[in-house]
């Protein structure tokens, strides 16, 4: 939030939301406009010093690309079939604007990256995963009985799963292309916390892009879960992960219990799945969740609008932990909200988890 | 020979396990730390799998590849053979792009799959 106004750099990268709001209410002109600048409650998009601020949804913006279609710089998808090979990306079987195919899988991949994309722009004004309109690539039938979907940094990749059946599934599919936003935006290490909070954001929007399919849906009324119904009818399991109950979406005796931490009392050191990545990253997801329900309405709006403005933020570093994460979503709710009780709500979410914000 | 592959990340984190003794005859497999089944290995899937870690050229493997730098959820496997002369750990990483290591790890995949369809019927037989 450091900047650089004549000779006031130090005192205003000092003071903190509380005091800067003080200034802008009672200071002198010039010390206004720094602490206003500081605070970064100006509203255009722009990029000062490298630090750049959510801004609100240029409508503009999305006017314009909604009006290009399948022309450059819309939206462009395209599904390809692996054909249970693993041979990448396969061939192409169905294309931006084209109808649906038989191919109940393929269908639900397009509309997911449909609804993902769709989301981005609507709400956050992105254009795509890089911001610019870049093509949307899914892969289906992937390997043989493959439980899986991966994000290779190009292609989003879904299997057949063996003891999954619904691998395409909104959540899964949005989640994946997130990791698309992260690696553009943030690039978090996928190891350790840093890869757990990578593994969190993409469960945060993943979820969110859901929520927004289903009209906008309240956060009070989402079922919070990530790969709901993704495991096959004879295994004990409703989901991948749940976000608002972290430990709970699984528990059959082939897979093991779903082994997510909530508190960071329970944190697992582990050298597996890179450090935990999946596993720790229950508890940032939980402090989201508590963030949208404690916000009120649809979670895609500002809860979610706080996260983006925080993986955006040029001082988030990508081996950055917990704590840095929540101290960043917590300058971002003040810098978004500066007048509403979003920070305090967000401040209050962390330290449920066991993240103390000292500001 | 003796065989022990595992994998290990993905969306869900699934730990599976096969330990193969081929000299013995026999196959465990296991799923997030728990044994699911051991059994007897019929001689056929036992040929198979030493036949396929010879073609893999799988002593000569790396012992690590890269973890890819911008790809997320993949799964990673380890597998570890032991002969009497010579043994040898190789961790691989979605996508396998070497079609007979590839096909070496399908195979591993399909030996657990079939005990746990197994385990998975059974299961039904008793609750029904």
């Amino acid at each position: 939030m450091c900047q650089q106004i004549g000779h006031r750099h130090s005192i205003f990268c000092a003071l903190p939301p509380h005091l800067l709001l003080e200034v802008v209410r009672n200071g002198e002109a010039e010390d206004r406009e720094a602490a206003l600048r500081t605070l970064s409650i100006d509203n255009t998009q722009r990029n000062l010093r490298g630090i750049r601020l959510a801004a609100p949804v240029n409508q503009a913006l999305v006017a314009t690309v909604s009006a290009l279609g399948t022309a450059q710089g819309g939206r462009q998808r395209t599904i390809y079939d692996t054909h249970n090979t693993e041979i990448l990306p396969g061939d192409v079987i169905r294309t931006e604007g084209a109808p649906p195919t038989d191919d109940e899988v393929a269908n639900e991949a397009y509309d997911g990256l449909g609804h993902t994309y769709d989301y981005y722009l609507n709400m956050l004004g992105r254009n795509s995963l890089d911001g610019q309109g870049g093509p949307l690539h899914a892969v289906v039938h992937f390997g043989e009985n493959y439980d899986n979907a991966f994000w290779d940094s190009t292609y989003m990749v879904f299997g057949d799963g063996l003891l999954m059946d619904r691998l395409t599934e909104l959540t899964v599919a949005a989640h994946e292309l997130t990791h698309g936003v992260t690696e553009v935006e943030a690039q978090l290490v996928y190891q350790r916390q840093s890869g757990a909070l990578n593994e969190s954001v993409s469960d945060v929007f993943g979820s969110v892009v859901k929520q927004y399919a289903n009209d906008r849906q309240d956060a009070g009324q989402a079922d919070w879960l990530v790969g709901e119904g993704i495991w096959r009818n004879d295994i004990d399991g409703v989901a991948l992960r749940s976000m608002s109950n972290p430990g709970s979406a699984y528990d059959d005796p082939l897979i093991g219990k779903d082994p997510q931490p909530g508190h960071m009392d329970d944190f697992v050191n582990t050298l597996e799945d890179n450090g935990g990545v999946h596993i720790n990253s229950g508890i940032p997801n939980r402090a989201f969740y508590l963030v949208a329900t404690g916000i009120g309405g649809f979670a895609g709006d500002r809860a979610a609008r706080i996260w983006y403005a925080t993986l955006r933020d040029n001082r988030l570093s990508i081996r950055a932990g917990f704590e840095e994460f929540g101290l960043l979503t917590y300058i971002n709710a003040w810098n978004l909200f500066p007048e509403g009780e979003e920070a305090a709500i967000v401040k209050d979410a962390w330290a449920q988890v066991g993240i103390v914000i000292s500001q | 020979m003796r065989i022990q592959f595992r994998t290990e990340g993905g969306i869900a984190g699934l730990r599976r396990k096969v330990a193969i003794d081929t000299d013995e005859k026999s196959i465990t497999v296991g799923s997030a730390d728990r044994t699911i089944a051991t059994e007897e290995l019929p001689a056929e899937e036992a040929n198979e799998l030493e036949r396929l870690i010879e073609v893999a050229d799988f002593f000569d493997l790396s012992a690590t590849s890269a973890p890819p730098t911008r790809a997320a959820d993949y799964q990673q496997y380890t597998i570890s053979v032991t002969t009497p002369s010579r043994s040898h750990e190789a961790r691989l990483t979605d996508p396998i792009e070497n079609p007979r290591v590839r096909e070496l790890v399908n195979h591993l995949n399909h030996l657990w799959e079939k005990r746990i369809e197994a385990h998975l019927a059974s299961r039904r037989r008793d609750t029904s």
